[in-house]
């Protein structure tokens, strides 16, 4: 039975994408048994994952079945406006399309999602393929970012993670944001200003916690990152503001770590793309719609079967026209909202490798802003705590800013973006004011909300393919580290698909298919 | 990848890569615009200033960081001074080696001073001054390179022992780069001033005065004077 659904499959060269034959060779990989008859002899850079299943389960082996999408769409348009479209005569003022003269209707590759991971992406792939080489248009419902992620985000960049990738990924985060102004600026574009203030990360660790931490500073300072470890006399020693008690390690980031301005960042990218021809529609995603293909198998060896291959969008614009959006390749870059969005691909609604769903869901964050004015002064780094909370300076008037990701049984609703100022009260300020006896006299003056699109299954990126639908990418699920590996994931990204490999930082940990043989890949230092 | 791999001649001049990064080059135009051509060339000079200042392994192993550094700097138009020494070495323009700076690895030369003034030094190039002991005495005036990053770097790596910062006429550097210098306990004197991006300048001295208590910041006025004489007047 499994035969028909993965093995033994060989596409005569005439068949189509190369994504097709990317999409299956990876989750064969991953399901075949020890016969080594269909080994990769062409990638040597992948390591078979066959031995990463020990056991198999039956479910692997049904039949994919993609699940009926959409409608097929054919918008009908008076033949007197579709000239007038044509001629870029009416659609000159389109508030729909941001730089062009009529509807985009077929592209190279669909970023669904304009926030920092969309619009990094739009830039690095037309950085590579600029005027006509590619055509990539940017799908993204809110132009002015009131709900997005990305503008909410506290701006921390940081080394100080406990996987490699991670580590790897900050670290050119923070190249490139040194390099900022110069690679986003353009003809009559100034490169944004990043506002990076280098004061450092510092996390606590309780005797529990202190092994995990000196692990991490291992592995860390061996990828190149300048973290230094302190004990509780040391740290008293720099930070004379603070309270060591329970605290057992302490590691500071002595070099590339502070925060930034995620706008700032935010606008590089996107004027920049706009200037390299990236086409920004402003429209909400609404369906996707599938071709039947016929995949052919060796003779012998196994039976030809359909392929449900996604090829349009659907996406309804703001006068609830729905209009299509041909393309070859689509990224999921949708921030929260991506797993919603993945369904309407039939990931997570299917059977077979279809079955199992994006696990991205949104999660409502607290930060708040208060006034403190016998707190630390200007050596305070990003404080993390041993409990999880965090605060850090705001600005030269005694201002700071605090915040912690909540416990499972404590998660805010997330239908509106409401601040719940309790939290604060209960549980944020007792834990930094047992740190900081500078904290005990505050007042708060301010709080906002945002969403993690939290990996729900080990809070982690999703980077890579989808094993059926082979041209449907993920660059989501940064469970509240996102902004920061932007530029990275970006030029990931853009490697998969010109390249068809990962070259600068291998990121294959992060693929989909940890989510269906269920192997997590954990970061031990969330915030 | 399912194909099956046979072995041809003309396999041995295939790319690794995929076939699309060639159809994509040739959809390419070539940046013939005047401003394609200046951005072009002035990628090329700044990409040329970074290599000629990147770390370079061979030469740190070889005459040990402190001596590695003296190099550095010296080839470069800066000076340097090394504890127990008291003059100066620097590069001398009639002849082709440094007076007084070994070529080999010393274990009693170890750095008191680097004066970088005027060159153009960037954030690669301070790569180059890790790993020394006991540097006291820096000296950054007029860099036109140097900004906050640089100030990172710097402020990360000699946290432990220097006295003596001047970052004077250094344009690109704000008042973010100037705070991240209270990571460096033993501070104590700083020259500031010419940074026409830095905002809130006193005040951002005033709250690092707090933090290093034996920091001297000089180059800032805190009070304006001429305001106290026209106090009178206007009463």
């Amino acid at each position: 039975m499994f035969k028909r659904a993965i093995t033994g499959v060989q596409l005569k060269p005439w068949l189509k994408s190369k994504y097709l034959v990317q999409s299956l060779s990876f989750p064969v990989r991953s399901f075949c048994n020890s016969q080594k008859k269909y080994s990769n002899k062409g990638d040597e850079s992948d390591k078979p994952l066959s031995n990463v299943v020990p056991d198999f389960q039956s479910e692997l082996f049904e039949e994919t079945r993609c699940p009926p999408l959409t409608q097929p769409l054919k918008p009908f348009l008076h033949p007197i406006k579709r000239s007038f479209d044509y001629l870029g005569i009416t659609g000159r003022n389109d508030p729909q399309t941001h730089n062009n003269l009529y509807f985009p209707r077929h592209c190279d590759i669909v970023i669904i999602g304009g926030g920092i991971m969309g619009c990094s992406i739009a830039y690095w792939l037309k950085q590579r393929g600029h005027d006509n080489g590619l055509r990539v248009i940017v799908v993204e419902r809110d132009p002015n970012y009131t709900r997005a992620s990305t503008v909410l985000s506290v701006g921390g960049l940081r080394q100080q993670f406990s996987l490699p990738e991670n580590i790897q990924m900050s670290l050119f985060g923070a190249e490139f944001l040194r390099n900022a102004k110069r690679l986003l600026s353009g003809e009559n574009l100034e490169g944004p200003d990043v506002q990076f203030h280098p004061y450092g990360y510092l996390f606590l660790a309780t005797q529990k916690g202190a092994d995990q931490l000196m692990e991490n500073h291992k592995l860390q300072t061996s990828l190149g990152a300048k973290i230094k470890l302190f004990s509780p006399y040391k740290l008293k020693e720099k930070f004379p503001w603070i309270n060591t008690d329970g605290v057992e390690l302490a590691s500071f980031g002595q070099e590339n770590e502070g925060w930034f301005d995620p706008w700032a960042l935010l606008n590089g990218f996107r004027n920049k793309a706009i200037e390299l021809g990236v086409e920004f529609v402003k429209a909400d995603t609404v369906g996707f719609e599938t071709e039947d293909t016929l995949v052919h198998s060796k003779p012998g060896v196994g039976e030809s079967f359909n392929y449900n291959k996604l090829k349009r969008v659907h996406v309804r614009l703001t006068n609830g026209e729905v209009r299509t959006i041909d393309f070859s390749l689509c990224v999921m870059a949708a921030g929260a909202q991506s797993g919603e969005v993945s369904k309407l691909a039939g990931i997570g609604i299917g059977t077979g490798l279809l079955r199992k769903a994006l696990p991205v869901e949104p999660r409502k964050r607290y930060v708040y802003c208060f006034h403190a004015p016998d707190g630390p002064g200007l050596d305070c780094p990003l404080t993390v705590d041993t409990t999880g909370s965090y605060f850090r300076r705001e600005g030269l008037g005694g201002h700071y800013i605090a915040g912690k990701s909540p416990t499972a049984n404590e998660e805010p609703g997330i239908a509106n973006l409401d601040v719940d100022y309790t939290f604060f009260d209960q549980q944020v300020w007792p834990e930094i004011a047992q740190r900081v006896p500078g904290f005990e006299n505050i007042k708060l003056k301010s709080a906002w909300s945002g969403y993690y699109d939290y990996n729900t299954f080990d809070q982690n990126a999703v980077i890579g393919s989808h094993p059926y639908h082979g041209n449907l990418m993920f660059a989501t699920g940064f469970s509240g580290h996102g902004i920061q590996h932007a530029p990275a994931v970006g030029k990931a990204i853009m490697e998969l698909v010109v390249d068809g490999r990962f070259i600068d930082i291998d990121l294959k940990r992060f693929g989909f298919e940890r989510i269906l043989t269920n192997h997590p890949v954990f970061e031990q230092n969330i915030v | 990848m399912y194909v099956e791999n046979k072995k041809t001649v003309f396999q041995l001049f295939s790319s690794q890569k995929n076939y699309a990064i060639e159809v994509i080059s040739v959809l390419n135009a070539i940046e013939f615009s005047p401003y394609g051509v200046k951005k072009a060339w002035s990628d090329w000079k700044e990409d040329k200033l970074v290599r000629s200042q990147l770390y370079v392994k061979e030469r740190a192993e070889f005459l040990g960081p402190e001596i590695a550094t003296g190099h550095f700097v010296c080839f470069r138009g800066g000076k340097v001074r090394f504890y127990g020494h008291k003059d100066w070495i620097v590069e001398d323009p009639d002849s082709d080696i440094i007076p007084n700076l070994p070529r080999f690895y010393l274990e009693s030369y170890k750095m008191e001073a680097v004066d970088c003034s005027k060159m153009t030094l960037v954030y690669e190039g301070l790569e180059n001054m890790k790993n020394m002991e006991k540097l006291k005495w820096l000296s950054l005036e007029s860099c036109p390179r140097i900004d906050d990053w640089c100030l990172d770097r710097i402020s990360g790596e000699f946290c432990d022992t220097l006295e003596y910062l001047d970052i004077r006429s250094c344009p690109l550097v704000t008042e973010k780069g100037i705070a991240s210098l209270s990571k460096m306990k033993k501070l104590k004197t700083l020259l500031v001033g010419g940074h026409p991006e830095a905002k809130n300048l006193e005040l951002v001295c005033l709250m690092l005065e707090d933090v290093l208590p034996e920091l001297t910041i000089r180059g800032i006025l805190y009070c304006d004077e001429s305001l106290l004489t026209n106090d009178e007047s206007h009463e």
